[in-house]
């Protein structure tokens, strides 16, 4: 997982709290830890070497993003 | 007259127009089917009888006074649960909105509205268009017509059951990572992806606002034309919608597919992933065919499918979050499980996350133009594996994700999926047809020309 994510069970609590996700039940709790760690996956092969000047496809033009 | 719960759009639209088939005895004959068979498939949350009997009383008095509207006059559809008709209730398969009825239609309901269309109900989906299948919701998972104990793939399943079970001729659904040709491909009929921003998604529930499409599903092609022609058209209440003219989709559906140049993404399904050995080779034989027809078919080489998926599950997972978050700080445990497991890495993706995604995908476009310089449509497989059982959920787990759909939900571009045989044991097998942005029409040419070759959308389910 990249730099920057959250790893530890009390930073993962300390974030649901300051996000307002305080309604959990602990079984709820334990999905979004294992969210957490799943994020390696869902990232796994996203590039982030793109020059710094790199615009993006702009979202609902996203069909018209080449040449543009 | 043939059986009606087999007849397709252009059949049955004939029979109306010639006052031969009444649209009142269309939807009970239809109605009896589903009554009969939906304890088993699950297709339908919500039959909308009471619409449907007086909407097609409407188009039979109507077509009676010399009022025929075109082909969609009087032919019954169903809509996925996440698309609005005014006065009936839109649930997305979900707990979060029950109770939550429509105050008005959506642009695609208008539209088949005002071609006369009859709607039949609203149909089962996977929560929101995302989790699934759920055991835990209050409306179990639809059922695949080819074997009971398999699996119909998602979101769109019980739109693609029920046109896959003769409970109607056609159904819309949505796709955003392929939810449209993944329950089409594994209940055996044919689903299109069009262009982003070809249909309004104006009253339909988002998914994923950069990815999110509408999209039809038929038994054959040229009604799935017949149904993406009506609904394809500006609408300036979605912002995303094009301003492209919306052709006759089905008027060169049968110029045939001499000379077209098409490109064989083979690497997808060989070398990316690994593909089921009937999968592949019911692809490879659909290739030979549309060669056979006097195609030219060629390799065509695009990014590797990691990359799409990469972009495309940011993309997903970073805007889904963004629709649910609300919900998911006050009303977590009215999610099922497995939408909830979903959502929930949402809250973890990181604004540059999301900024490097949406770069990616300009750069996919790009390549992908580039590429396609030299060819008419691209022909992949779908899903790389056959319909796995429903209730082996490591089984759902491994194969729902290996599937080479996502790239033309990133790429923005039209994708069809259509039969292309069954494996041994009876389950239908899928390839799809790729094509330019707003090309649709070149899509239905090629997918028409081999359906007509191959003549598997002859063959019906085991089931009634």
């Amino acid at each position: 997982m990249p730099e920057g994510y959250l790893r530890t069970r009390e930073e993962i609590e300390a974030f649901a709290e300051r996000t307002g996700l305080t309604s959990f039940t602990p079984e709820q709790m334990e999905e979004f830890a294992h969210a957490a760690r799943y994020m390696g996956d869902l990232l796994a092969g996203l590039p982030r070497a793109f020059p710094a000047t790199r615009e993006p496809a702009h979202v609902f033009r996203a069909r018209e993003g080449a040449g543009e | 007259m043939s059986d009606l719960a087999w007849m397709g759009i252009a059949e049955a639209a004939a029979l109306i127009r010639e006052r031969r088939l009444s649209p009142v005895e269309y939807v009970e004959a239809l109605y009896r089917r589903s009554d009969a068979l939906d304890g088993d498939v699950h297709a339908y949350i919500h039959p909308t009888r009471e619409l449907a009997l007086r909407q097609a009383g409407e188009a039979a008095a109507e077509i009676a006074g010399g009022g025929y509207r075109g082909a969609l006059h009087g032919i019954p559809y169903g809509l996925k649960d996440i698309i609005d008709c005014a006065g009936v209730p839109t649930t997305a398969h979900s707990r979060i909105l029950a109770g939550n009825v429509a105050a008005t239609d959506a642009a695609v309901t208008e539209r088949l509205s005002a071609a006369g269309g009859v709607l039949m109900g609203k149909m089962a989906t996977h929560e929101f268009a995302l989790g699934g299948p759920s055991f835990d919701l209050p409306w179990p998972p639809p059922r695949n017509p080819w074997s009971l104990d398999h699996f119909t793939g998602g979101s769109s399943s019980g739109s693609a059951a029920a046109v896959a079970a003769g409970f109607l001729p056609a159904a819309l659904g949505t796709d955003t990572g392929g939810s449209v040709r993944g329950p089409a491909s594994l209940c055996g009929i044919v689903g299109m992806k069009p262009t982003y921003g070809r249909v309004s998604r104006r009253g339909v529930f988002p998914l994923a606002f950069s990815l999110d499409t509408v999209g039809p599903l038929t038994r054959s092609v040229e009604d799935n034309a017949l149904l993406l022609s009506a609904i394809a058209g500006h609408d300036p209440g979605d912002p995303a919608s094009s301003r492209e003219p919306a052709p006759d989709l089905a008027a060169d559906l049968r110029a045939g597919v001499r000379g077209l140049r098409i490109g064989l993404i083979r690497h997808f399904y060989a070398d990316d992933m690994e593909a089921h050995p009937e999968v592949a080779g019911a692809v490879e034989e659909a290739a030979g065919v549309l060669a056979r027809l006097g195609a030219r078919v060629e390799p065509l080489e695009l990014e590797r499918l990691g990359l799409y998926a990469a972009c495309s599950r940011t993309l997903i997972t970073s805007e889904a979050y963004a629709v649910h978050e609300r919900w998911l700080r006050e009303r977590p445990g009215d999610y099922g499980a497995s939408l909830r497991q979903r959502l929930l890495p949402g809250a973890f993706v990181r604004a540059v996350d999301y900024v490097h995604a949406v770069r990616l995908r300009r750069e996919l476009v790009e390549q992908f133009e580039s590429a396609m310089g030299a060819f008419d449509v691209a022909v992949t497989v779908s899903s790389m594996d056959p319909p796995p059982p429903i209730e082996d959920a490591d089984e759902v787990a491994r194969t729902y994700p290996r599937q080479a759909r996502q790239p033309f939900n990133v790429l923005g571009v039209p994708a069809l999926a259509l039969p292309v045989g069954f494996t041994r044991s009876g389950l239908p097998l899928s390839m799809q047809i790729a094509g330019r942005a707003f090309d649709e029409a070149t899509v239905y040419r090629a997918a028409h020309a081999y359906e007509q070759e191959a003549g598997w959308a002859a063959r019906r389910p085991p089931i009634g």
